[in-house]
């Protein structure tokens, strides 16, 4: 079977480049800490002029994915892979696009000087969020559900940086009179590296998609159906029972889009009631 | 076939031409025998000279023996020859193994031929080594397709940080292009070397020449000064800058004293007793500060083997370091223990702390993480660079862990006496033998 082994090869290609393309963003975490700490304009305008590069192989690894979905017309897990890749990209891209606005803010800042203690939260927000990026594309590589899914947890260690970061701004302003200008900028550049830790998750969540055929908002949609089953079967409302009909109809994947449900191949049915 | 005579008996009536006719038969069969044993014989020898063209010292003689031998001893020395090639191709491995550099070699596709163990790092390589993984394929591709030479250097921030220089050339054989071959090396050890000795030549001579500076600009003040208050005050900073000048000198001859060390003092001593003094050496500074020391009681009584004036600057190095860097109310921990194979002491503080970046570099001769607060301290720049000197003198190791706005904690790790970790009573004993 000569095109299936081509078509590995193609998927094989597009892991290799998400891959690439998340290194990129690994690399620019402590990168643009670097430049933010140092005040260092030049390696600013690197990094912006740098994200072209990444939004170039973002656009290159996109094209791909619909060039294989329409030429090849994958199914269940190799659908799975083709879709989380095309969800991963913009994950990842997205992250880049964090760390440029990142140097954006240190241009804004330059010049404010800002105590050890707000410095010290950069470094450690900067390193937890490259360790977690580092994990996610771990899981990804590996097709590690079990990494993936505890990356939701490994966040939490960010967000109470994150935390303290905020209280430390305030901290400064009020000591040492850190300029509320600085300060507003520097609060959303501390946003702006819980956010990568947010994509983290996200990468987590789609690579146990990937691997399992789950998502976490699957838990929500089942308890939404079990809603509206238990309003139908009170006999309340009639009304009610339309929007739900489409959704049952995806997870279901009885109806005539196949398409549509080994997207949404979901788990057993026991399984989603618990949730 | 029948043998014609037992034919001709069997019909004892047959014909003339029955006999005519086996003789015949038994002719063309014998002459048909020689043609192809002749035939077979051209092929060994063919064979035997298509395995083996130079050959040597066969046997010259036909017939079938002759030429069995002549195979035979083609496919021996085909086989040696095998032998030959197997042992320098593993020889040729091994090489490419010890070479600390990554080394790829491609085809003139630019398909991956050959990987050492090095490179074997960026096959299939994530995060960083993806990045390198990455460039390597772009200036093959290049390289193939210019037939020139090429280089990239790669920054990666990691962590850790590294420095990767890519060099790809072209392989020719036989005049053309047969694939090129990446070699991929760390410079990130020899960068940072050459930082250091840059660094070193600007910082000695600046930590040298302000004060010098500073004391014949005052002096040449002072000269042209009559009234006494004022000259006085200019006197009194003469003198600081005079014993600024005098610490650094110091510094720098204790330093070399360390590194001259030929025939290092190595006596048996209490780890308490080094605290204890250098905890006392540095009391009244910590106190002017406002800062306390807090030195808990030790465990276990612990030795370590060495020089007992050289420990005991090590950790007043350290001492005075966090209390210089640590503000008013803030607290120092001088901690002793082992992990069973080492004695360690650690000095830790709520200072200011020293950025990530910083680190590893704090340890050279006059290197400042912050100018301006240096200068107030009145530091030498060169604590720590004397501490680490000390530590491998005493082949023992420093550890680090600082946060900005947290504090740093440096711990020195030296390796105990052998045995069960020696309590502070054998000082005397092994002092009489």
């Amino acid at each position: 079977m000569p095109e299936r082994r081509a078509f590995h090869q193609e998927v094989d290609e597009i892991r290799h480049d998400i891959v690439r393309l998340a290194a990129m963003v690994t690399e620019c975490i402590p990168r643009g800490t670097e430049v933010l700490l140092a005040m260092d304009l030049q390696g600013a305008q690197a990094i912006i002029e740098g994200d072209d590069e990444l939004d170039t192989l973002a656009l290159d690894i996109e094209e791909h994915c619909y060039q294989v979905l329409a030429l090849q017309q994958p199914m269940a897990s190799d659908l799975r892979a083709i879709v989380t890749a095309l969800r991963l990209t913009s994950e990842i891209e997205r992250s880049g696009d964090l760390m440029v606005n990142i140097c954006k803010g240190a241009r804004r800042i330059y010049g404010a000087e800002f105590d050890p203690k707000v410095r010290g939260l950069i470094e450690r927000m900067s390193e937890e969020a490259t360790r977690l990026f580092r994990l996610a594309i771990d899981a990804y590589a590996e097709g590690n559900a079990a990494l993936a899914a505890a990356l939701d947890d490994m966040d939490d260690r960010l967000d109470t940086l994150h935390k303290d970061y905020i209280q430390a701004i305030f901290e400064s302003h009020r000591t040492e009179g850190l300029d509320l200008q600085a300060g507003v900028q520097l609060a959303l550049i501390g946003r702006y590296y819980e956010r990568i830790g947010d994509h983290a998750v996200n990468i987590g969540n789609r690579v146990q998609y990937m691997v399992t055929g789950w998502l976490p908002e699957h838990s929500g949609q089942a308890r939404v159906q079990a809603r509206e089953r238990r309003l139908q079967e009170a006999g309340i409302l009639g009304l009610a029972v339309e929007p739900g009909d489409g959704i049952d109809a995806l997870v279901a994947g009885d109806g005539a889009d196949t398409t549509t449900a080994t997207l949404h191949l979901a788990p057993p049915p026991e399984a989603e009631s618990g949730g | 076939m029948a043998d014609p005579a037992v034919v001709a008996a069997a019909v004892p009536d047959a014909a003339l031409v029955v006999v005519a006719l086996a003789f015949l038969g038994l002719a063309a069969a014998l002459s048909a025998q020689v043609v192809a044993r002749r035939r077979l014989t051209d092929r060994l020898d063919a064979l035997a000279e298509r395995a083996d063209p130079a050959r040597l010292d066969v046997p010259a003689a036909t017939g079938d023996d002759a030429a069995l031998t002549r195979i035979e001893r083609s496919i021996d020395r085909l086989l040696e020859q095998e032998r030959l090639d197997l042992e320098a191709r593993l020889r040729l491995d091994g090489a490419l193994g010890a070479i600390p550099e990554g080394v790829v070699v491609t085809d003139q596709q630019g398909v991956v031929m050959v990987r050492n163990p090095v490179a074997d790092r960026f096959a299939d390589a994530r995060h960083g080594d993806a990045l390198v993984a990455a460039a390597i394929d772009e200036l093959v591709a290049d390289v193939l397709a210019n037939g020139q030479a090429a280089s990239r250097t790669l920054d990666l921030f990691g962590p850790p940080r590294r420095a990767l220089v890519i060099d790809v050339a072209p392989l020719l054989g036989d005049g053309r292009a047969v694939g090129a071959m990446a070699l991929i090396g760390d410079v990130t050890e020899r960068r940072r070397l050459e930082a250091v000795r840059r660094d070193f030549v600007a910082n000695i001579s600046h930590e040298l020449k302000t004060p010098v500076g500073a004391l014949s600009l005052l002096a040449e003040t002072m000269i042209g000064e009559t009234d006494p208050v004022v000259g006085r005050r200019l006197a009194e900073r003469m003198m600081n800058e005079a014993i600024r000048v005098a610490h650094t000198i110091e510094d720098l001859i204790q330093l070399s004293r360390i590194e001259a060390d030929e025939a290092p003092v190595r006596e048996p001593v209490a780890m308490t007793q080094i605290v204890a003094e250098a905890v006392t050496r540095l009391r009244p500074a910590a106190e002017h500060a406002g800062i306390v020391l807090n030195v808990p009681e030790p465990g276990a009584p612990l030795t370590v083997l060495g020089d007992r004036r050289q420990l005991v600057s090590a950790v007043s190095n350290l001492i005075d370091n966090a209390v210089k860097y640590s503000d008013a109310g803030s607290s120092i921990e001088i901690r002793t223990g082992t992990d069973g194979r080492s004695a360690w002491v650690s000095v830790g503080d709520h200072g200011i702390g020293i950025p990530a970046r910083e680190l590893e570099r704090v340890f050279e001769r006059f290197y400042r993480v912050d100018h301006a607060r240096s200068r107030q301290t009145g530091g030498t720049g060169l604590g720590l660079a004397i501490v680490r000197h000390v530590v491998n003198n005493h082949h023992g190791e420093i550890d680090v862990d600082s946060r900005m706005g947290e504090g740093s904690t440096f711990t020195l790790r030296f390796p105990s006496l052998s045995g069960p970790v020696a309590v502070s009573e054998i000082e005397d004993h092994v002092r009489a033998s």
